[in-house]
């Protein structure tokens, strides 16, 4: 028999449903897992060993008496073990955002994403490590340390929610729940070889997922394959009064066909994601991945996004720009760190300064200097001007194909430390995965190969406004012909 | 009309700024205080363009270097405490981040409206109906000081 932590989400929620494993025999075999591999990966900041327990007994209960009311349906993923990135609250969770400025804060509600899974029947082993505020590409902006890439130890998971994509690539869990302002559900998925949905910018509620850039922010999954992280989304998504930009558009059941066919599908390739600077073996797979596509019939085209360079600039403005102002709520007053002094103004000064990390204050001095006077008109106000030519590509593309295919990082997997001493170098490392944000359109990552050090290679898939399904039934079609979602890091 | 000469260095791009480098450069689009053309531009290109966009009095500066003073000042309107050496660090990085973003410069965006939110302008107003929130005592749970049911904080005046 395949070891537990093996099962997927659809093989976890099968095997639960036959009576052949209890919530609490997977909840034990993640629990196990993670206690044999976090000394080493680091993927978790905060673990919720009794309340999963706990969580898992109530599954098994609620199942053994449903035994008896064979109408009732059961929530469709009770007693399924999940993680959650730091940055979602869970009430009576401490949710530290990587940040030494939220060590203690333990929030008094849950986010509607999480609490919506909750109601779903899962059960949350514990809370993954981000960088600090979700601002970062390695998960090395960490107050409580680095995640390490299964893959490679020595190399990064990708980030921000590099705790969430390295948990479910160690088979700690089978699904996490991440964020991605810029890229932070999908780079990270593509350097561990997992699949990860960026949604449509309203189409989860962002109620409890600590701001960081708020009209880029969404709300994402993980899982090691594009059918559980569909699941998953379905479930998230959706309306909710608690957040104004959920649009309240329906959310069909994403049907994926038993038989791979794309017969009739247009998959555009953005001539401006094939560069320099991307490392030919990136190319290569992405390129035979959309080779498979059109093997099961789909057409092929190019297609222009011609803003795409402008989107680092844009994003490192508007980005920040929102941080300053969404991160100003940290004073010391109402939650967090307060580093004492006799004055307010001081107060605050200092508790800032020593409670946030050096990204997130680069990121609040480059947003406020954007936002300030004699400047707002020259990097804010132009920023969001090309923002609107970045959405407008997409627009015009989106006439002439159905999806995009296109690389989710310029390289797989960097080092530790490469990149730590030059901010700008990291931020290249999004160049891909930040127009989707700025136009506020799906994207969704799955494995398409791995390179000559065997570390996985990303591709995404990007589609119009609200339709993740189109996203999923290509991925998934991919995914029933090839095996690159099925491998596993050499550390197993 | 009295032109400062360009100055291309180094760097991919020059800066102008339109008034006396002392004072707080305007903002409106019309009137724009930053221009920054890429390099390469001549001075009679420059000041071209200058005429046409940023009127008299013009200056050109090389890159976008922040200064000293500038870090301070970004750093007290973000209530920021920094060390020296934080000081000089974000000092030089802004200034290559800043430099990287001044390429927007370069596309005209005369009549392009600005993208705030991608989604539909729409109302999301609902019915103002009391209804119970969070409780009192869950949210001061987290403060670092409380009094009396409120928030304590230090003096706001001396």
């Amino acid at each position: 028999m395949t070891a537990l932590t093996d099962l997927t989400v659809h093989q976890a929620l099968e095997a639960l449903a036959q009576g052949q494993v209890s919530s609490l025999d997977l909840t034990r075999a993640c629990l196990a897992q993670i206690e044999r591999l976090e000394p080493v990966l680091h993927a978790f900041i905060t673990l919720t060993p009794e309340r999963a327990l706990a969580q898992a007994e109530a599954a098994d209960a609620r199942r053994a008496a449903a035994r008896h009311h064979p109408d009732e349906p059961l929530p469709p993923l009770l007693g399924l073990p999940i993680a959650v990135k730091d940055i979602l609250a869970l009430e009576g969770v401490r949710c530290t955002c990587g940040s030494r400025i939220l060590e203690t804060f333990v929030p008094p509600y849950t986010a509607t994403a999480v609490q919506r899974l909750l109601d779903a029947g899962v059960v949350v082993v514990g809370k993954t490590n981000t960088d600090e505020f979700a601002m970062g590409s390695s998960t090395e902006n960490s107050a409580y340390g680095p995640t390490r890439n299964p893959w490679d130890t020595e190399r990064v998971p990708g980030g921000s929610s590099g705790g969430s994509a390295a948990a479910v690539a160690a088979r700690m869990v089978p699904a996490a729940l991440g964020t991605d302002t810029g890229g932070s559900v999908r780079q990270p998925a593509s350097f561990c070889g997992v699949s990860g949905i960026k949604p449509t910018y309203g189409r989860v509620s962002r109620y409890g997922l600590v701001a960081y850039g708020s009209s880029l922010d969404t709300a994402g999954a993980f899982a090691r394959n594009v059918a559980d992280v569909a699941l998953l989304f379905h479930l998230m998504a959706g309306h909710d009064p608690l957040d104004s930009t959920t649009l309240d558009v329906p959310v069909p059941p994403i049907e994926l066909p038993a038989e791979p066919d794309l017969r009739g599908l247009r998959v555009g390739v953005p001539r401006e994601y094939f560069i320099g600077g991307l490392q030919p073996e990136v190319e290569q797979a992405v390129r035979q991945a959309i080779a498979v596509l059109e093997a099961l019939g789909a057409s092929v085209h190019e297609v222009s996004l011609p803003h795409t360079e402008y989107a680092l600039p844009v994003y490192y403005l508007i980005a920040p720009a929102e941080a300053s102002a969404n991160l100003a709520r940290y004073d010391g007053v109402r939650y967090g760190l307060r580093v004492e002094s006799d004055a307010l103004w001081e107060m605050f000064r200092r508790t800032r300064g020593q409670g946030f990390g050096a990204e997130v204050k680069r990121r609040i001095m480059l947003g406020t200097y954007a936002l300030s006077a004699g400047y707002y008109e020259a990097y804010y106000g132009q920023a969001q001007k090309v923002r609107t030519l970045i959405k407008r590509d997409f627009e015009v593309a989106f006439e002439q194909v159905d999806v995009i295919a296109a690389p989710v990082a310029p390289t797989t997997a960097f080092r530790l430390g490469e990149h730590t001493e030059d901010p700008l170098a990291m931020y290249l490392e999004d160049v891909f995965t930040l127009p989707t944000n700025l136009a506020g359109v799906p994207g969704l990552a799955f494995p398409v190969g791995l390179d000559g050090r065997g570390l996985p290679i990303g591709m995404q898939l990007m589609g119009p406004h609200f339709r993740e399904e189109v996203l999923f039934r290509v991925a998934h079609a991919y995914q029933q012909v090839t095996d690159w979602h099925l491998r596993k890091p050499p550390l197993l | 009309m009295e032109w400062v000469e360009a100055i291309i260095g180094h760097s991919e791009f020059v800066m102008l700024r339109a008034g006396r480098a002392s004072s707080p450069p305007r903002q409106s689009v019309e009137d724009r205080s930053i221009i920054l053309f890429p390099a390469g531009f001549g001075e009679g290109q420059v000041s071209a363009r200058t005429r046409l966009r940023a009127g008299a009095e013009s200056r050109i500066i090389a890159g976008m270097s922040l200064s000293r003073e500038e870090v301070e000042h970004i750093a007290h309107l973000a209530r920021l405490e920094l060390s020296e050496e934080e000081k000089e660090r974000y000092r030089q990085q802004l200034s290559a981040i800043l430099e990287y973003a001044a390429r927007l410069q370069a596309l005209d965006t005369a009549d392009i409206p600005p993208t705030a939110s991608v989604l539909p302008p729409r109302s999301v107003l609902r019915p103002d109906e009391p209804r119970p929130g969070l409780r009192r005592e869950d949210l001061l749970r987290n403060a670092p000081q409380v009094e009396d049911g409120q928030f304590r904080v230090p003096p706001v005046l001396e």
